[in-house]
């Protein structure tokens, strides 16, 4: 009983997925069809997704469409090899058995340039469900089986083949991307800003295998949104060769926000060429009462970078016009001694000691009271801040590295109150 | 010098005042202002003991949270006075009267905590409203630039909010888009919302709605949440025990539906994390983290390329963390486990259970610590393990079935640096029979120098990176095709610089690599790249030219083939002019990505060409100022014309539009108090 009803299954399918079964106008023949790849190593562990061509041998005119309603799904035995499928096969074939997951639906078609050769391009996903059913019940392969045709009568199919691999990112021989995570720097999914605002973008990227990740970081402004057909132009071009640990982070450009209204901002991937219609923000850029406050430099002149803070280390700058006050802030690094930190201080941090010098100062040691804060050995990150005579800081240099030996760089005759040079 | 003049001649006048006699038992004395609370601005003025001696008023000094203020006191009467330069941030702050005594030691001598506030009825109380709406007209346009009405609105709306007062406080923002189009939603709305966050605290517990606090970093991930709800205690205040619990949305969502992100059991994760800190010390040397979570859903959502297949799973994890030898030796240990069901709740697959773990080691070291210039080292192992079937839906991208060993020394001895990391990887940790086994091993060695002045008046900074990684099957069972299992090489050469030649200033990247594969599926490639971008500032600091430049070339060695990337960007931007009121910019670039035929994928060549330019132009009709919270109204134009060619199949496309704007917008702040824009320094000598 039960096997009939697999058979009159499989017939149902054949009738479903078989185009040649429904009768069509166009007098034209599917010869054969091709895949490239015809088969790709997946680690059972995971979901996976892989980009496939269905190369199809058709005598259609130009414009003529070749399409394929839906793939078959079977799970192979070691050592099973697909056979070539007639006009009208029925499933199952030698060492195949049919899955739970039966028809995998969808269409996908590509008209025909008349040349003989059509090229259908497809993303398969691959489920993990399909993988870890296929390790419990001892399966190592699946075919995925297509028929085509071009509406002549004749189909032809194929299957794509894919195995299983032992998980991890070095399993797979060939370049494919497993997972992608668009953010904004803030870690948010949708912005409103404010017009002139620095607003960065990122992407997490997971992929398999080694291989060249082509893509374009892409921005539709107001002037296309608006119309309701976004227009993307391009930001900057990702071309990178992706190898060893599995994962990436893509930094985005600084994105534009000069313009109030809506904007849309994607990474469209070129290679692989994977369909990903979700990678893609947006933001609204809303009018500023006032353009946004830009910070001026500082050039630091001394202590140079990594040096040691000693009893005669002077910090010198260079002075900025307008400054009422200076400020030499002095920060903690995170992690030890901080040989692999990052070059600032995380955000929100507040220095641990410092001074406060008058403007017309620009080059001070540190006080004794301010070298009391240093806790030896350690390395701290120190920078110069400067303010106008209205409070507000106008001001900047980059940060510092500055190692404190285990006496702190007191050392011998520190002057109590030193600041003046 | 200078400084000891200044409180010699203050110490003098000072001793005209001292009473003949001490008064035992006089302390400093911080006056609270008149008003009875004290403002961001408010000078702090101290009431000096009239017993001090000159030389003890010459050794003294005053430090406000932790900065040396000293040089900004000045005399008023009887009173020492120093006025911060800038407003002080709302909430609590410390201020210190030490003394270097003779011996060179420093005592305290007197310390005040100090509330900050907005108002006498809030600690903190300042929000803002921003509202603008741009309506556009189409002038002129082509292509699908000229598709959809004329006329089109957008908006949006922002609002932000802090309130504190006593031991509670309150915070939020959100923000609304509104498109007539619809585009502006995922759901089609004209009016929709974009993000949320509301935190609400009262004394040690914490409220937030909208991006709840997830784990952080470790084997279950978490680092970042999606729209949910959290509950924690002792964080703020980072007490020694400190719990967080959330729950929110498996999938990130913008816009109002889905409201607070939790109503789907579908798509929901719940979890919980205790630390603790055992060791009252600081910094922490000992802490115990222990986390669990919970929950079933897909892992696709907005910006997301995933799995939309629904999946359940739990876990849970305890690290701990311990510090030695004053922080220079850290020592770390994670294990953790997860149940993971891959097809939900359907029950065709049962769940199973995997486990993880990570050690690591980390020792700094210094040397030369008498010379200028100590020499900085850091020494560190780590070594982990993550089993075939551990799944954590904190973290969807995350590999699994792989033991990792990893090797670094890094040093660092004034601007140069240099590095060397050492890295093993293995999969098919199980070892089963039936599936290949793979290895990687990698090296890489990096080194950089920071130049205090620029180089031959030019470069600041210098890195050169080498790298070579190998992967290699380690078993290969009979019946796998060994040209589908991993056997590579790669090796690579970077080198970046960032230069400042006056006011220009940019960086140069240039980089090398060659990749072999033993199997014919993957081909031999070689590739080379440089990029170079440059920064001018214009007119003082409001007109600014960037430029940016590059090119990547990747050659198919066993095809001859080549994949080159070309990109061009240049823009001058301007803003500010004419009194605020004007705004312009003009931007171009040019992007061409080539690509030859793969008969191994089967892809066609490709040849995309992209240029672009716009044009915005500016003026602001009526300016905020001088009456904040009065609208803005801007006038604009716009033009945009971009061409974009794919050159192999031949096609091509040429929008362009030219649109002009009418922008209005408001910004209001809330419960702005009267004369709070700043303060004047006060500078004297005592």
């Amino acid at each position: 009983m039960r096997g009939m009803w697999k058979a009159v299954r499989a017939c149902a399918l054949a009738v479903a997925l078989v185009p040649g079964l429904w009768p069509s106008g166009a007098a034209a023949l599917v010869t054969s069809v091709t895949v490239k790849p015809n088969s790709v190593p997946v680690p059972f562990n995971r979901p996976a997704t892989v980009r496939i061509t269905w190369l199809v041998s058709s005598s259609a005119p130009a414009g003529t469409f070749v399409y394929s309603n839906g793939g078959l799904l079977q799970a192979a035995d070691p050592g099973a090899t697909f056979s070539a499928c007639s006009v009208l096969p029925i499933p199952p074939f030698t060492g195949d058995v049919a899955t739970p997951f039966g028809v995998v639906s969808g269409r996908v078609d590509a008209p025909s340039d008349g040349s003989g050769l059509v090229r259908v391009r497809e993303t398969l996903r691959i489920p993990v469900r399909w993988l870890v059913w296929a390790r419990e019940n001892g399966y190592r392969a699946f075919h995925y089986i297509r028929y085509f045709d071009d509406g002549g009568g004749q189909t032809a199919c194929t299957a794509f083949r894919f195995h299983l691999a032992a998980g991890g990112a070095i399993s797979a021989v060939e370049f494919g991307l497993s997972y992608i995570r668009m953010r904004f720097d803030d870690g948010r999914v949708a912005r409103v800003v404010a017009r002139g605002s620095s607003l960065g973008v990122r992407a997490e990227v997971r992929y398999r295998g080694h291989g060249l990740l082509r893509a374009v970081w892409e921005v539709a402004d107001p002037a296309s949104t608006r119309t309701g057909s976004p227009l993307y132009v391009p930001l900057q071009t990702v071309h990178r060769y992706l190898t060893g640990a599995g994962q990436t982070v893509l930094e985005g450009p600084r994105l534009p926000t000069g313009m109030t209204g809506l904007h849309l901002v994607r990474l469209r991937l070129i290679e692989p060429a994977i369909d990903a219609p979700n990678l893609f923000l947006r933001y609204f850029v809303r009018a500023a009462a006032a353009p946004p406050a830009r910070l001026a430099g500082i050039a630091l002149q001394a202590p140079a970078p990594g040096a040691g803070l000693r009893p005669d280390t002077r910090f010198a700058w260079a002075p900025v016009p307008e400054a009422a006050a200076y400020r030499i802030e002095l920060y903690e690094t995170p992690g030890g001694f901080g040989v692999s930190a990052a070059g600032t201080p995380p955000p929100g941090a507040r220095p641990v000691t410092g001074m406060l010098l008058p403007g017309g100062e620009h080059r001070a040691a540190l006080s004794a009271l301010a070298r009391k804060g240093l806790r030896g050995p350690a390395v701290y990150l120190w920078r110069v801040v400067a303010f106008d005579a209205a409070g507000r800081m106008v001001a900047a240099s980059p940060y510092r590295r500055l190692v404190v030996p285990a006496d702190g760089g007191a050392g011998a005759g520190a002057e109590p109150g030193a600041g003046g040079g | 010098m200078g400084a000891i003049a200044r409180w010699l001649a203050g110490a003098a006048m000072w001793g005209v005042c001292l009473a003949a006699a001490a008064r035992p038992g006089l302390e400093f004395e911080l006056l609270l202002p008149e008003k009875g609370w004290r403002a961001p601005g408010d000078a702090f003025r101290i009431r000096v003991p009239p017993d001090l001696t000159v030389e003890v008023l010459r050794r003294l000094a005053l430090e406000l949270d932790g900065i040396d203020v000293t040089r900004f006191l000045r005399r008023e009467g009887e009173l020492a006075v120093f006025t911060p330069v800038e407003p002080l941030a709302y909430g609590e702050h410390e201020l210190r009267i030490v003394e270097y005594l003779p011996d060179g030691s420093i005592v305290e001598r007197a310390v005040w905590k100090v509330e900050v506030r907005q108002s006498r009825a809030f600690r903190e109380a300042e929000g803002s409203l921003d509202v603008g709406v741009d309506l556009s007209g189409r002038m002129e346009a082509s292509g699908s630039l000229g598709a959809g009405g004329g006329s089109i609105a957008q908006g949006s709306l922002s609002h932000s909010t802090r309130i504190a007062s006593g031991e509670w406080r309150a915070a939020g923002d959100f923000g609304l888009g509104y498109d007539s189009t619809g585009s502006g939603s995922p759901t089609g709305r004209r009016v929709d919302l974009q993000s949320y966050n509301l935190r609400f605290g009262w004394r040690s517990l914490g409220l937030t709605a909208g991006l709840p606090d997830v784990f952080g970093e470790g084997l279950l991930g978490g680092s970042y949440g999606t729209r949910g709800l959290g509950l924690d205690v002792g964080v703020r205040d980072s007490r020694r025990l400190r719990l967080n619990v959330f729950t929110m949305r498996g999938e990130a969502v913008s816009g109002f539906r889905e409201g607070l992100g939790v109503t789907d059991p579908a798509n929901r994760l719940t979890g919980a994390q205790i630390v603790w800190f055992p060791l009252a010390e600081r910094p922490e040397r000992l802490v115990i983290q222990a986390r669990t979570y919970t929950g079933r859903t897909p892992t696709a959502g907005e910006g997301v390329f995933g799995d939309p297949e629904e999946e359940t799973a739990a876990g849970r994890a305890l690290s701990v963390t311990g510090t030695l030898l004053d922080g220079r030796l850290r020592l770390s240990a994670e294990a953790a486990r997860t149940r993971w069901d891959a097809d939900g709740r359907a029950p065709l697959l049962r769940a199973r259970s995997d486990g993880a773990y990570v050690l690591g080691a980390e020792w700094a070291f210094m040397t030369g610590a008498s010379t200028g210039t100590p020499a900085e080292w850091l020494l560190g192992l780590r070594h982990g393990q993550i089993g075939p079937y551990f799944r954590s839906l904190l973290d969807p991208g995350q590999e699994a079935d792989q033991r990792a060993s990893q090797l670094t020394l890094a040093l660092r001895r004034g601007g140069f640096r240099a590095g060397v990391a050492l890295q093993r990887v293995r999969n098919n940790v199980d070892g089963l029979a039936d599936l290949a086994t793979s290895r990687l091993d990698s090296a890489q060695l990096e080194t950089g120098y920071s130049f205090s002045r620029p180089a031959l008046g030019l470069l600041n900074e210098a890195t050169v990176r080498a790298t070579w990684v190998r992967t290699r099957p380690i078993v290969i069972p009979s019946g796998i095709d060994p040209d589908l299992v991993t056997d590579d090489r790669q090796r690579a050469l970077e080198f970046g610089m960032a230069y400042a030649f006056g006011r220009l200033t940019g960086s140069l990247d240039l980089g090398l690599g060659d990749y072999r594969n033993a199997s014919s599926r993957v081909p031999d490639t070689r590739s080379w790249r440089w990029s170079l971008s440059a920064r001018r500032p214009l007119l003082g600091d409001r007109v600014f030219l960037d430029l940016s430049l590059g090119r990547d070339l990747t050659r198919d060695d066993d095809t001859g083939g080549i994949t080159r990337t070309d990109q061009l960007t240049l823009q001058l931007a301007a803003d500010g002019l004419r009194g605020g009121r004007l705004g312009a910019s003009l931007a171009g670039s040019l992007n061409r990505s080539k690509a030859p035929a793969d008969p191994g994928t089967g892809t066609d060549a490709s040849d995309e060409l992209t240029r672009s330019l716009s044009a915005q132009l500016s003026w602001r009709v009526i300016t905020p100022s001088p009456r904040p919270g009065r609208p803005a109204v801007t006038l604009g134009l716009s033009a945009m014309w971009q061409e974009s060619e794919e050159r192999v199949a031949g096609t091509s496309s040429r929008p362009w539009s030219v649109n002009a704007t009418l922008r209005i917008g408001a910004q209001r702040r809330l419960w702005q108090p009267a004369g709070t824009t700043g303060t004047a320094i006060g500078m004297g000598s005592l």
